[in-house]
């Protein structure tokens, strides 16, 4: 027989225990006094209305050190689960700033790891939303090796699953090395930063002085250390642009990004190229304007935006499918390859092939950077990456030589025997070792002025074209600047089936490869 | 504990209570007034004073971006500039780099002669 009144009393405790869960309300206020969302709010934003269905609510901190028994609470300082962001699976945990400081607790930790774990077995990407102060002191090293679980399951799932972090508070100490394992970092304006020591610990050691978000800010990781790939003004719009990143990547890296109907022509002509690319050589302009020219309207998202100028890279879509964009910027420091640009593509290109994105460069550079700064701070090992980053994808490869492709940039970028499916070139493109002048100071030393002026014109004529590649076959197609955009969809169509089944089945007896980082 | 501070204005002296009250705000009572007044936290305060450092500590300077040599150089030392105006012109990586002005301001220096090289973050002009 069933007992009605204990069958009640059972929900009762089970629904005084779901309030007791619930978050402190002048805690609440103390958040949304600093510009800042609950943990609650910001799930509440970023899935679908209704879809979410939380994990772990009733897990509390374990540790009897110090008064920590008296001030546990369900959850532990996180909110993890499970929903769906424009109707595609997704888990999210998001930290509790308003239960010690979002602290990474053991448990805290474990549940975060554990939700990321189903994001890893069930194959959809998994965003988190932080908002800690680091390690759970009063935990001592179980909070920290919970840190560890986090990091390598972070590890494990990267280049399987697409992982998100956002920052929308402090992020300090052992919190900062979970985002940076994952493929994308945003960081809110004024309200967060990310360090490892903060700036107490630096003054007492080092004596600099210096403010959490000089040291750590928004603008810091997107411009200086390039830490973050997106700056967002307020959490709204971080979290918006949460979900139209989403929208360039598949579930995980068995599938393919969904296309999106983007309604622009395939066949529509790029007449305005010839009023944004001068034919001087010499003159810069902002590649931009190409790539919203050539792309499908709208559909330009740049990834780093203001890390390294002198390399774009982003999301864009031709004939409605998404596709990795590398484009050199003659705008800034003429577009060469610099320690920071190397990084900055390389883990581009190595996130696109990671989730099956086709790559397409858009080429105007004539080489990397010299100087001894560069060279003392290693960019042959940081411009290697670049080379590893294209040789090991197995994505397809498209590259447009629009003005200038030299030397070691030329390999990088452009280069068929390296293993690029589909290289096309504009009539004014320039592929060779080095400009005419530089060639000549090097061939004809001795020479008088006036015949090395004669040799410079001999070389330009030889070598400035690109018809000299395209007799070789390094070259496949040479086109119309305002056929771009019809030759680069008739190519993606192409290649679309492209299977590198010796490079595939050569990495299966292989651990991994040694990318020199 | 209120504490008591003697003010004095304009040689008239002014008695001034403090009182924090259980809410975080603070009341000060000002002769026989009292005021209500509320203080900021601290992270609110971080954010101000960062943006108001912003505002303030705009570039002073420019600096060479990247080695090269000096091209063309279209201003002089005097002469207002707005953002974005082209000032130097830098021969580099086969190219001329247009460095541009930052700020809106007047140029106090100009730290470089055309046809010399430069190296790069050498220090090419100095605004007022």
């Amino acid at each position: 027989m069933v007992n009605i009144s204990e069958f009640k009393d059972k929900i009762k405790k089970f629904d005084n225990r779901k309030e007791e869960a619930a978050l402190d309300k002048d805690k609440v206020k103390e958040q949304h006094s600093k510009g800042k969302l609950t943990a609650e709010e910001r799930i509440k934003l970023l899935v679908d209305q209704g879809s979410f269905t939380e994990l772990d609510e009733f897990v509390e901190l374990k540790s009897h050190n110090f008064d920590l028994q008296e001030r546990k609470k369900s959850r532990d300082g996180v909110i993890t689960g499970f929903g769906t962001v424009n109707k595609r699976k997704v888990c999210v945990y998001a930290q509790d700033f308003t239960f010690m400081g979002g602290s990474m607790g053991e448990m805290h930790n474990k549940k975060i790891a554990k939700v990321m774990d189903l994001a890893l077995k069930t194959g959809c990407p998994c965003i988190g939303l932080l908002d800690s102060g680091g390690a759970r002191i009063q935990e001592g090293i179980n909070s920290l090796d919970g840190g560890g679980y986090i990091f390598k399951t972070n590890t494990l799932a990267s280049g399987v699953i697409p992982q998100i972090s956002a920052i929308m508070g402090p992020c300090a100490g052992i919190a900062v090395y979970s985002p940076a394992l994952t493929d994308f970092i945003f960081i809110v304006d004024k309200t967060s930063y990310m360090f490892i020591t903060g700036p107490d610990v630096i003054k007492s050691v080092t004596g600099e002085q210096i403010d959490s978000l000089g040291l750590g800010g928004a603008k810091v990781h997107n411009e200086k250390s390039g830490v973050a790939h997106f700056f967002a003004n307020d959490e709204k719009e971080c979290i918006l642009k949460i979900k139209k990143l989403l929208s360039y990547l598949p579930q995980n890296n068995l599938e393919i990004p969904a296309a999106s109907n983007t309604e622009d022509d395939p066949e529509r002509q790029n007449k305005n190229i010839e009023g944004i690319v001068p034919l001087d050589q010499k003159k810069a302009y902002d590649v931009r304007d190409v790539l919203k020219e050539v792309i499908d309207k709208g559909s330009f998202f740049e990834v780093h935006e203001g890390f390294a100028q002198n390399a774009v890279v982003g999301f864009g879509r031709l004939n409605s499918q998404a596709v990795g964009i590398v484009a050199n910027q003659p705008k800034v420091s003429a577009g060469c390859l610099d320690i920071n640009s190397s990084d900055k593509i390389s883990r581009f290109v190595r996130v696109c092939d990671s989730f099956n994105i086709p790559l397409v460069n858009f080429v105007d550079v004539t080489g990397y950077l010299p100087g001894m700064e560069q060279e003392h701070n290693g960019v042959i090992r940081h411009g290697a990456k670049i080379l590893f980053a294209y040789s090991e994808a197995t994505v397809p490869k498209i590259s447009l030589v629009m003005r200038k492709a030299y030397g070691g940039a030329y390999i990088a970028m452009v280069s068929k025997d390296m293993g690029y499916d589909y290289v096309l070139a504009w009539p004014f493109a320039e592929i060779a070792v080095m400009g005419a002048e530089q060639a000549v100071n090097i061939l004809n030393k001795k020479d008088s002025e006036s015949a090395k002026k004669a040799k410079v014109k001999e070389f330009s004529e030889k070598f400035l074209n690109p018809y000299e590649a395209a007799k070789q076959g390094k070259v496949d197609a040479v086109i119309d600047p305002k056929d771009t955009r019809k030759a680069l969809i008739n190519a993606l169509g192409m290649l679309s089936s492209k299977r590198e089944a010796v490079v595939e089945r050569r990495r299966k007896y292989k651990k991994h490869g040694n990318i020199p980082a | 504990m209120a504490e008591e501070i003697i003010v004095k204005i304009n040689g008239k002296e002014h008695k001034v209570n403090i009182e924090e009250t259980s809410d975080g705000k603070l009341k000060v009572h000002y002769d026989n007034k009292t005021y209500e007044v509320e203080t900021k936290s601290a992270a609110e305060q971080l954010i101000n004073e960062e943006l108001e450092k912003k505002s303030g500590s705009k570039e002073k300077e420019i600096r060479a971006p990247l080695p090269g040599i000096v091209f063309s150089i279209k201003a002089k030392a005097g002469d207002k500039v707005r953002e974005g105006d082209k000032l130097i012109s830098l021969m580099a990586m086969k190219m001329e780099n247009e460095i541009e002005s930052p700020i809106d301001g007047r140029i106090k220096e100009i730290k470089v002669k055309k046809n010399t090289s430069v190296n790069k973050g050498d220090l090419l002009i100095i605004f007022e």
